[in-house]
C-alpha cells in the first residue's frame, strides 16, 4: 500500500465512494465523492495525539469490536495514508465546538476555548471554526477502464443462536485473528475475554454460515486453511493448550496446503469430523460444544474455554449499490458476476470493467493476487491499444424510422442508448462500444426502428422455418 | 449389521431412496453427512441406537432393511432440533418418520404399538386408562373426559380418518 501511495502514476483516493459512472470503455466519466474527513489532511501528520485526548469510546471496527476507538481516529496503525478522520456521528462536540462555530472566549484568560482534539493537534489540522461541507467533495475523473476490487465481509456471530453468540468467549475467526495480532486489543496476548486468563481448551468450528442453505450455500473456501493456521500458531507457542477442530469436511486443495493440514495433526491438533449441533454455557463459564465424530459414529463433547467460529465470507450490502451504479450483474450468491466462469473470469458484461478478488467470489490471497494481476493486465490492453474490438451482433437505430419516444433508453441494461437531436427532433442513438446485442431495445421499439444485426425478423423467421421443416 | 463386504448396487439404492422419499423423506439426497443432526439429537444423549445421520447414510447407499428391526426409531420425540440445525434442509426428522412408516408397513413395530393403535380406533385415544375416571371424580370432575370418548360422533370422525389411511392395509382392526 505504501508503494502504491508513493507511485507518481497512481492517484489514491481513500475515504471515497463512487457516486456515478457514465460512458463506455475508453471514455468513462466517474464521479467520486471524497467524504468529509473533518481533518485537514495536508496538515495531519498521523501522530495520533488527538486520539489520546478524544473522550469518546465507540467499538473499534478494525479490531472487530473487541476494543474501542475514539471519535477522532486513524483506522489502524499501518493505514495508508496515515491520517486522522472524525467520526462526526459519534463526535460529542466538546467545549460546545460544533463544526463551523467560533470558539467561546475564556473570561479568565481571554483566550479561545478549544476542543481537546484541536488543542492536541500540533499542526492545526483540526480546526473546528471551519465551515466544512458534511457531504464532502465530488471529484470527476476521466478513465479508460475500471477494476472493481471491493472485497468481502464476514458474517457476524449473532446469526448463530445455537452457538451461544452472547458469550464473549465465542468469537468469529476474524475477531480471534485480531486477538492474536501484535497490534490487536491485547497486544497479541492470548486470553479469554471473559476472564483475561489464558485458555486451556479451544474449539474451532468450520462452515458456520457457509455450505448452509439457511445462509450461504457456497463454500467460503479459505476457512479450513486459516483455522488450521490459527490452531498451529497457538499450538506451536503454547503446546499445553488442547485444540479441537470441528470440520464438516476438511478442504485443503492447492500447493502445500494439504501438507500443512497433515502437519497440524502431527502437532497434536485434534480433528473431529462432524458439525457441532450446539454450544451450552456450563455453570463454571466454560462452553460445552456438543459435537459428533463421523469416524467413531458417536456423539462427543468438548468442554472448551474458547470457541472460534469460521463465519462465512459474504458480499457487503454496499456492493449491491455499486453494482447498480456500474450496471454490473450479481449472481445468486450475491457476488459480482464474471462474463464467463472459465474463459473470461475477470471480465464483466460491461466492456471495460473488470473484477479482482473476493467481490467476484470467495478466494484466498494467492488466488486474489493472481486474479488482480490478470485484471490489471486485461484492463491495460484497451488503454495500450487505443481501440477495442466489438461484436458484430449489436443493435443499430434507423433514425428515419425512429419516433424519439425514448422507450429503448429506459430498457437498455447497459446504458448504451441516448437521445440526440437530429434536425431538432429527438432520435435514439446506440453507442456501439457499450451495446451487448441483448435485443431488448429491438423488441421494445414500437416503430421497428432498431435492428439487431444477425437477428433481424427475417433471419429469425428463416431459422424457425428451417428448424420446423419436416424431415 | 450386515456381514462381510457388501457389493453396492444401484437397484437397492433406488428402492431405498424411493421408499423413503414416497413416505415424506424428500430431503434424503440433499444430506452431506455433516453430523449436525446427530450432535443435537436427544436420543443420542439417552443412548438410543437411533442416529439420523447414519440412518440417512444407510438409505443413500441402499441398506433400507438394515435398521428395520431396530425399535429405537420409535423413540424419536419429534423435537425437530435436527430440522432446525440442518444446514442442507434435509429435515432428518421427516426421514426418521418416513422410515417408521416403512417399518409399519412391514409390520416391524412392537406389540405395544398395536395396542395403542387399537385404542386409538376404539376410544379415540392412543393411551387410555379406565383408572382416570376415579381420579377425575376425586378432584370433582365428571368421570368422562370431554374428548372423543364421550362424543360418539367425534369418535366416528376419528375412525373414518383411520379407515381412510394406509394403516388399514395392515389389518389390525
Amino acid at each position: 500500500m505504501v508503494q502504491v501511495s508513493t507511485n507518481p502514476n497512481i492517484e489514491l483516493l481513500t475515504y471515497s465512494e463512487v457516486e456515478s459512472v457514465e460512458g463506455f470503455v475508453g471514455n468513462f466519466k466517474v464521479k467520486v465523492r471524497k467524504k468529509q474527513t473533518w481533518v485537514d489532511w495536508t496538515k495531519c501528520t498521523g501522530c495520533g495525539e488527538c486520539m489520546e485526548k478524544c473522550p469518546v469510546k465507540v467499538p473499534n471496527e478494525f479490531n472487530a469490536g473487541l476494543d474501542h476507538r475514539p471519535a477522532i481516529y486513524i483506522q489502524f496503525p499501518q493505514a495508508v495514508p496515515k491520517k486522522a478522520v472524525i467520526d462526526i456521528d459519534n463526535c460529542i462536540n466538546c467545549a460546545g465546538r460544533k463544526f463551523g462555530t467560533e470558539p467561546k472566549i475564556s473570561k479568565r484568560t481571554g483566550k479561545p476555548i478549544l476542543a481537546p482534539c484541536e488543542r492536541a493537534c500540533g499542526t492545526g489540522a483540526v480546526n473546528r471554526s471551519l465551515n466544512l461541507d458534511p457531504n464532502g467533495e465530488i471529484v470527476e475523473l476521466d478513465v479508460g477502464t475500471i477494476v472493481v476490487a471491493t472485497g468481502f465481509k464476514v458474517m457476524e456471530k449473532d446469526w448463530f443462536k445455537e452457538y451461544a453468540p452472547h458469550h464473549p468467549d465465542v468469537m468469529t475467526a476474524l475477531q480471534f485473528e485480531r486477538l492474536l495480532s501484535a497490534t490487536g486489543p491485547t497486544g497479541g496476548k492470548l486470553v479469554r475475554p471473559s476472564t483475561n486468563q489464558k485458555p486451556k481448551v479451544i474449539s474451532f468450528i468450520s462452515c458456520v454460515g457457509s455450505r448452509d442453505v439457511r445462509y450461504h450455500s457456497y463454500c467460503s473456501r479459505v476457512c479450513c486453511m486459516y483455522l488450521i493456521k490459527q490452531a498451529k500458531l497457538i499450538k506451536s507457542k503454547y503446546p499445553d493448550i488442547e485444540i479441537y477442530m470441528h470440520f464438516m469436511d476438511v478442504r485443503t486443495p492447492g500447493k502445500d496446503f494439504d501438507e500443512y493440514y497433515t502437519s497440524a495433526i502431527e502437532m497434536g491438533i485434534n480433528i473431529v469430523r462432524g458439525k457441532p449441533g450446539g454450544i451450552e454455557v456450563l455453570p463454571d463459564g466454560r462452553l460445552r460444544v456438543m459435537a459428533y465424530d463421523a469416524g467413531l459414529g458417536k456423539n462427543v463433547e468438548v468442554h472448551a474455554d474458547m470457541v472460534i467460529l469460521a463465519t462465512a465470507m459474504e458480499v457487503p450490502e454496499s456492493a449491491k449499490k455499486l453494482a447498480s451504479t456500474l450496471s454490473l450483474t450479481i449472481d445468486a450468491s450475491g457476488f459480482f458476476k464474471e462474463l464467463h466462469p472459465k474463459l473470461k473470469p475477470v471480465e464483466t458484461a460491461v466492456e471495460g470493467i473488470y473484477l479482482a478478488g473476493c467481490c467476484q467470489g470467495p478466494k484466498d490471497i494467492p488466488d486474489t493476487v493472481s486474479q488482480a494481476k490478470g485484471a490489471a493486465a486485461v484492463a491495460a490492453v484497451p488503454l495500450a491499444r487505443g481501440k477495442v474490438v466489438i461484436e458484430p451482433t449489436i443493435s443499430e437505430v434507423n433514425q428515419e424510422k425512429c419516433s424519439g419516444c425514448g422507450l429503448c433508453v429506459a430498457v437498455c441494461p447497459y446504458n448504451a442508448i441516448s437521445l440526440e437531436l437530429v434536425n431538432d427532433r429527438p432520435r435514439a442513438k446506440i453507442a456501439p462500444t457499450a451495446c451487448k446485442g441483448c435485443g431488448v431495445c429491438t423488441s421494445t421499439c414500437p416503430s421497428e426502428a432498431i435492428v439487431l444485426h444477425g437477428f433481424t425478423d427475417k433471419q429469425i423467421e428463416a431459422q424457425v422455418e428451417a428448424l420446423t421443416m419436416p424431415v | 449389521m450386515y456381514e462381510g463386504v457388501v457389493v453396492l448396487n444401484e437397484k437397492d439404492r433406488e428402492l431405498a431412496i424411493k421408499t423413503i422419499m414416497e413416505r415424506g423423506g424428500d430431503g434424503v439426497l440433499r444430506c452431506i453427512q455433516c453430523g449436525a443432526c446427530q450432535s443435537t439429537c436427544p436420543m443420542a444423549f439417552a443412548d438410543f441406537t437411533l442416529n439420523p445421520r447414519k440412518l440417512i447414510r444407510l438409505i443413500q447407499l441402499g441398506f433400507l432393511e438394515e435398521m428395520i428391526e431396530d425399535s429405537s426409531t420409535w423413540a424419536c420425540q419429534a423435537c425437530n432440533r435436527c430440522v432446525e440445525i440442518c444446514p442442507r434442509n434435509v429435515k432428518p426428522f421427516e426421514i426418521v418418520f418416513a422410515y417408521r412408516r416403512y417399518q409399519a408397513m412391514e409390520l416391524a413395530f412392537s406389540t405395544s404399538a398395536v395396542q395403542s393403535q387399537m385404542n386409538l380406533y376404539m376410544k379415540g385415544h392412543a393411551v387410555f386408562s379406565e383408572a382416570y375416571k376415579e381420579t377425575r371424580q376425586k378432584v370433582g370432575l365428571p368421570p368422562e373426559t370431554p374428548t372423543a370418548v364421550s362424543y360418539p360422533e367425534a369418535l366416528k370422525e376419528i375412525q373414518t380418518l383411520i379407515e381412510n389411511s394406509p394403516i388399514m392395509e395392515l389389518g389390525l382392526f
